[in-house]
């Protein structure tokens, strides 16, 4: 009896041995390996999450294309798209009838025909008079439309339209959004055919029946042969705005749901966040947040935000 | 039984001897059929069911698709589990088997339930399941490129999309058609689509939706057959052509008419050969390029499919356009090779030395001979059983062969036939061939039964090894089941065609030299032992002074979990932050791959961005994955850098750019490591529930109460929000004035901005999509977005800030589904205390302090569920295949103590072991551990002999101190031999630095030391120990 529990203990005693050395292992393994690997990260993002600072050094800020510019005064063009048609102005097209009823008598114009106001356009016997009298363009242009041969009977009908594209008036649909920033006298800009043409908004007058106003802008069109009924698109200038301090647009980044900017200090670029105010297409003007006269980051900024956040950057499968 | 097949095999000689000729044939046969890769392959049985769903936001995904395919899984026979991933524009639902499920029939089962499902999924929408591959899959990957001023026909330059026409075109149709090639996968470059880029203000103006626009070009696309006609008895097919085959041909297709002139689609829009909007991109050496990967079928080759694929491209690129250039960045044939190499050298150099030391110590050429036989018979027998089990041959399978201990068995009998043979002579010269088989009998029978003892118990200490479960099971099953296979085998041959041999080989004059070595040792030998069993208590003291050390040592090693095979290259994920556009990441990687190419050891970089277009493995597009792949290492500058000093170097330079978080990996680990998923870290805790936010809420809390406990580290709540998006919200009041409905808004913004599919344009075989989509300057100015004029249906039109508020939002980046079920993950790591009563105090602390609403639960998961059972397992498996020992030697001895004793062998072994890992610096692992297994075995099987010889001496003799000195000394030759077969046989792969070594490395180096300090220890204290167990009992014959 006495030596089966010496055995037994014997074994026991093995068993404690074997046992750890498959178990024991385990243990520690992964804690181990993961703390190797954190601890490469940790050290890093440490100091930039605290500070909002990414350093690096300016061969590497050269190689990945960092690129900055100086804060400083800026004008900032604010302008708005609007479409619209391009008109031609009530003045601008004449539909010529005949006074009294009556047989044409002659046509001396056809279409295409330039005509200058007075210019004769035919001769009208009336039925009443049996007199002829004779039809002249109310205003200078072209004659667009000609319901008229000799021999025929007038009737109500229009017998010349007369039509002076010279100038032509496009008129943008302004939205009620956009309507506290469209004032008369701003300039457009207006790509059309592929020309660039300017103008500047003469009135801002109310639609009857439709929830938008048209910014009317005369357009020379002398030399352009544009056709009313175009549809167009309008760029307005609604403000030219000098500001103190501007960034540029492409420099402005959000770090923790904050606006800002990233201002260079030496081989290191610490977090600004800025109050923004007006923005054109490139500049955005800095209310508050930043000087005029430092330095700091447009292109490639996006880099040093994902430097910074990079923490968060994890591979999740 | 075992005696009359023993007499059978002598008998019946020359029958047992041509049985090695089938033997052999039959494993040569067998040989050309075994799999060959470099590590083994550890993927679960799991089917990828991927969805593309274009233009779809992770939320959507869930919601209409990812739901939907996940549910129609719910039930399915052996099905373990389901995952899940919504990512912008994919649904990934990841379906994994229990194991041993056949993947076809799970596959069919899944096809069978996604046909089931097809109505319910939006309109154009189809689930298809991805490639049957596993983690070995990826192996072959070339990059397509032109060469520096390479010019197309037309004289322009080669673009991306040009290069991914000719990977889509030439080079994918003829790659997949190789054997064993399932999937042919590319990233990179930009499919190639015509792109009809309409004015708004034209369409405005001629009073054309986009809708209509696309109609358009579906209803003038088509070509129709027409039956026939027979006319004069011939057979007239009717065919009415009106494909779209050019770009003058969609320019002239006409969309509606204005004033009775035709508007042609020319007059509205530009039309131009476009980008797709991809989902991913590859880069080389810094530069956009190509990329595609040949993926392996399950269970193929993948030597001979990377070799063949390799052929293949070298065939196709004769045919590519001159300056295009497809090269190989990845074959696997290389690493496959390379560690076939080294366990070839391993297992060739331990089979030399292994014979060298048997022709040495046995002095007789023939026995050698008849000994070394067995090795390449029982490799034979080993690849047969290999092949019909389905383990392929691999650094980790042939890992743990060491021919020392196959041919213990036979060491022990022709060793002793030897000693009996020559003693015989020298009685009378010519021994008449019957004495000579009886002694050829008796020899073999002296010691035939503790050979096979011996083999049975390290076969069975193996066993724990097989609980082994999950990866941890992958790696090893094989490598145990080889082993196994080969000690069987090698039984069986020393139970038939060794001693068959021996009778028919050893006649003539047996010339057994007791050379000097063996002499000498036995004269340095038999008075040491003396003194040994004379202080045997100083002895003991010492030895448990030896085995408390040891096990001090241990404790203090550091630990690994599996060995990591190195690759030779490596592999690294960059990651940016969530949101990252492809193309800031392909600047990105720029930067970072002109780094790592400046190193001299990195031959080629390569990258790949986001999804390919197989969705193998999504990553978002602000993760790369990169290959690295290093020279030869004769071509290094240094060529003693270690990898892992390169990594260091690489890691440092690399932290210097800006923007980028690194992990580093190997090219098939990463694959393991994407395709196994789940948690990695000790301990994840899953918050289980419905709305995101509350997940993320309750997830931060527990993150808290995790952080309040002691030991926790690196404690993270998965990353899940942070995707900006554009948001455009429709205004129902304001669409509802202008008649509108919010589908109709948002099928406009879907096609201005995203664009929309007019059908496909074909060129031969190849065929392209007809998008159309607004002008990539109208839909990059964000600024604008508000501005762009909407058409009405009463041909009016009116700026989309009316109709809509645009805005920047952040939504969830990934939607992660398990079981059914939106999930986050909070995982932690442990630090300074053991895993057990971490978790439970932070289950006490999360159940206290974070109060986890109705409808929401968790799930603790991780490493610690791994640990926990495996442990279990182990604390029954351990003490029962101790017990089986125990047993095996009482059933042998049928006496406890002397089982005891020979028992005893086991932690003197050990001691070694460990000490010589602690001297070369080695973590514990599993592989040490497996050679701890094999070690006891080793030990035992030592005692066993030892043992048994001196109990028949003092049977025989009745004097228990002089049996022991004699059978000590009678056995010095075979355990010496015994002992330094098996560690010599393991000396190559104790020294060896080729690839794959790092795997075999700590078990060589176990066994080596655990048997010379077993040698030593069985020599001196085993005897010692049974004379003080003997002292006071007599034998009783």
């Amino acid at each position: 009896m006495k030596r089966l529990l010496k055995t037994l203990a014997f074994t026991l005693v093995l068993m404690n041995f074997s046992l750890p050395g498959l178990a024991q292992h385990k243990q520690n393994n992964h804690p181990h390996e993961i703390h190797e690997h954190e601890d490469g990260h940790d050290g890093h993002h440490d100091t930039h999450d605290e500070q909002k600072t990414s350093t690096f050094s300016s061969d590497i800020a050269k190689k990945i294309g960092i690129k900055t510019a100086i804060t400083g005064e800026q004008t900032i063009h604010k302008n708005i798209l609007t479409y619209g048609n391009l008109t031609s102005g009530p003045e601008q097209l004449s539909h010529i009838r005949a006074r009294y009823p009556g047989l044409i008598q002659a046509v001396f114009v056809s279409i295409g025909d330039q005509v200058e106001a007075g210019t004769k356009l035919a001769e009208i016997e009336s039925n009443e008079s049996l007199s002829t009298y004779k039809i002249t363009s109310p205003i200078k242009g072209i004659v667009v439309q000609r319901h008229a041969n000799t021999g025929e009977v007038t009737q109500e009908q229009v017998l010349f339209s007369v039509a002076n594209f010279d100038t032509l008036w496009a008129e943008l649909r302004i939205y009620s959004e956009q309507r506290d920033f469209v004032r008369t006298g701003q300039k457009v800009h207006f790509h059309i055919n592929d020309q660039n043409i300017q103008g500047y908004i003469s009135h801002v007058i109310p639609t009857l029946d439709q929830p938008y106003e048209l910014a009317r802008i005369e357009i020379s069109n002398s030399d352009l042969g544009l056709s009313p009924g175009l549809l167009i698109e309008g760029n307005i200038a609604i403000a030219d705005i000098h500001t103190k301090v501007a960034v540029e647009k492409q420099a402005i980044q959000t770090l923790n749901g904050e606006p800002g900017i990233f201002i260079k200090e030496g081989d290191s670029y610490h977090f600004s966040p800025v109050n923004i105010g007006e923005s054109d297409h490139d500049y955005v003007e800095v209310i508050a947040g930043v000087e005029s006269g430092v330095e700091y980051v447009t292109r490639n900024s996006y880099l040093i935000k994902a430097d910074i956040e990079k923490s968060e950057a994890e591979h999740s499968h | 039984m075992i005696y009359s097949i023993l007499r059978l095999a002598i008998e019946r000689r020359i029958l047992v001897l041509t049985l090695v000729f089938v033997i052999t044939g039959f494993g040569l046969w067998n040989y050309k059929n075994l799999p060959i890769d470099a590590v083994p392959d550890i993927t679960n049985v799991q089917v990828q069911i991927n969805t593309e769903s274009p233009g779809y936001s992770p939320l959507e995904v869930e919601q209409r698709i990812t739901y939907s395919v996940e549910t129609s899984l719910a039930g399915l026979p052996n099905l373990a589990y389901t995952r899940s991933l919504s990512r912008y524009g994919l649904s990934q639902v990841t379906a994994v088997f229990d194991e041993g499920t056949d993947i076809y029939f799970a596959r069919n089962l899944i096809d069978e339930r996604l046909a089931s499902i097809k109505s319910s999924l939006p309109a154009g929408i189809e689930p298809e399941m991805g490639p049957i591959s596993t983690g070995l899959g990826e192996i072959f990957m070339y990059t397509v490129q032109a060469i520096p001023n390479a010019r197309k026909s037309d004289g322009t330059m080669y673009t991306e999309t040009d290069l991914r026409e000719i990977q889509d075109w030439i080079i994918k149709p003829q790659l997949s058609l190789v054997n064993g090639v399932i999937e042919v996968n590319s990233i990179g470059g930009f499919e190639k689509q015509y792109h009809v880029l309409p004015d708004p203000k034209k369409l405005l103006y001629y009073q054309v939706g986009i809708d209509e626009l696309i109609q358009a070009v579906k209803n003038n696309n088509n070509n129709r057959g027409a039956g026939y006609i027979e006319e004069n008895g011939q057979q007239l097919l009717v065919r009415s052509p009106g494909q779209i085959a050019s770009m003058e041909d969609i320019a002239g297709v006409v969309v509606t008419k204005h004033e009775n002139v035709p508007i042609k689609i020319s007059d509205l829009a530009e039309i131009s050969v476009g980008k797709e909007l991809r989902t991913g991109a590859a880069t080389r050496d810094g530069k956009e390029t190509v990329l595609g990967t040949a993926m392996m079928l399950i269970g193929e080759n993948s030597r001979t499919v990377a070799r063949d694929v390799a052929a293949k491209l070298e065939e196709i690129q004769s045919t590519l356009p001159e300056g295009v250039i497809a090269e190989a960045v990845y074959d696997r044939t290389t690493l496959v090779e390379k560690a076939i190499a080294t366990v070839a050298r391993n297992l060739l150099e331990g089979a030399m030395l292994v014979i060298a030391v048997l022709f040495f110590l046995l002095g007789n050429f023939r026995a050698a001979l008849i000994t070394a036989a067995v090795i390449p018979l029982s490799m034979l027998m080993t690849i047969s059983g290999m092949v019909h089990a389905g383990i392929s041959a691999n650094l980790m399978s042939l890992g743990a062969l060491d021919f020392g201990l196959i041919v213990d068995g036979a060491v022990i009998i022709v060793e002793n036939a030897v000693r009996r043979l020559s003693q015989e002579q020298q009685l009378k010269p010519s021994i008449p061939l019957k004495e000579r088989l009886e002694i050829v009998f008796s020899a073999t029978r002296e010691v035939i039964k503790p050979s096979l003892f011996g083999i049975a118990i390290i076969t069975i200490v193996y066993i724990p090894v097989f609980s082994l479960t999950g990866v941890e099971g992958k790696m090893f099953h094989p490598m145990a089941a080889t082993v196994v296979m080969a000690l069987l085998s090698a039984m069986v041959l020393s139970l038939t065609v060794v001693p068959a041999a021996v009778a028919v080989f050893l006649k003539g004059p047996i010339k057994e030299s007791e050379n000097a070595i063996i002499v000498k040792s036995k004269a340095f030998y038999k008075p040491l032992l003396a003194k040994a069993i004379k202080f045997k208590h100083i002895v003991f003291a010492s030895t448990t002074g030896l085995i408390t050390i040891s096990l001090w040592l241990c404790s203090t090693l550091g630990s690994e979990f599996v060995p990591q095979l190195n690759e030779g290259d490596i592999a690294l994920h960059a990651m940016r932050i969530p949101g990252t556009g492809l193309e800031q990441s392909i600047a990105m990687q720029e930067a970072l791959e002109s780094t790592i190419m400046a190193f001299p050891e990195v031959d080629k970089v390569f990258a790949r961005i986001g999804t390919a277009e197989v969705a193998t493995d999504p990553m978002p597009p602000n993760v790369a994955d990169n290959f690295v792949i290093l020279k030869p290492r004769n071509d290094w500058p240094d060529r003693s850098k270690t990898k892992a000093e390169l990594i260091e170097e690489i890691e440092r330079a690399l932290e210097e750019i800006p923007g980028n978080n690194y992990e580093f990996t190997q090219p098939i680990q990463m694959r393991f490591n994407e395709l196994i998923s789940g948690v990695r870290s000790d301990l994840g805790i899953k918050v289980f529930g419905d709305d995101l936010d509350q997940l993320l809420k309750s997830a931060n809390e527990i993150l808290v109460a995790v952080n309040s406990v002691e030991g926790a580290a690196d404690a993270r709540v998965e990353q899940v929000t942070g995707l900006p998006t554009l948001s455009i919200e429709p205004k129902r009041t304001t669409l509802g004035r202008y008649g509108l409905n919010v589908i109709d808004l948002q099928n406009w913004v879907a096609a201005a901005l995203g664009g929309e599919p007019a059908g496909t344009l074909y060129e031969g075989d190849r065929r392209f999509e007809i998008i159309v989509r607004f002008p990539e300057a109208l839909r990059h100015d964000i600024d604008h977005l508000n501005f762009l004029p909407v058409p009405l249906p009463d041909g009016d039109y009116i700026p989309l800030g009316e109709l809509a508020t645009v805005k920047m939002v952040s939504t969830p980046a990934q939607i992660s589904r398990e079981n059914g079920k939106r999930r986050v993950v909070v995982t932690a790591n442990v630090r300074g205390r053991d895993l057990g009563s971490f978790v439970h105090d932070v289950k006490e602390a999360i159940n206290t302090q974070v109060n986890i609403p109705a409808g929401y639960w968790l799930d603790y998961g991780g490493t610690f569920k791994q640990l926990e059972s495996a442990s279990a397992r182990l604390m029954i498996l351990v003490p029962i295949t101790l017990a089986a020992i125990l047993f095996i030697l009482v059933l042998a001895f049928s006496s406890i103590k002397d089982a005891a004793i020979i028992f005893s062998g086991v932690p003197l072994a050990l001691t070694g072991g460990v000490l010589l890992l602690f001297l070369r610096d080695m973590p514990l692992s599993i592989s040490a551990g497996v050679g701890f297994i094999a070690l006891s075995g080793v030990a035992v099987l030592n005692g066993l002999v030892m043992v048994s010889f001196i109990r028949d001496l003092w049977q025989q003799t009745g004097d228990l101190y002089n049996s022991i000195i004699e059978g000590a000394l009678v056995r010095l030759r075979p355990v010496l031999m015994t002992a330094l077969v098996a560690s010599l046989g393991f000396v190559p792969m104790a020294l060896n630095t080729g690839t794959g070594a790092e795997v075999q490395r700590p078990l060589a180096t176990v066994v080596i030391g655990g048997i010379i300090s077993s040698t030593v220890l069985t020599l001196l204290v085993l005897p010692a120990l049974y004379y003080w167990a003997h002292r006071k009992t007599s034998m009783h014959t």
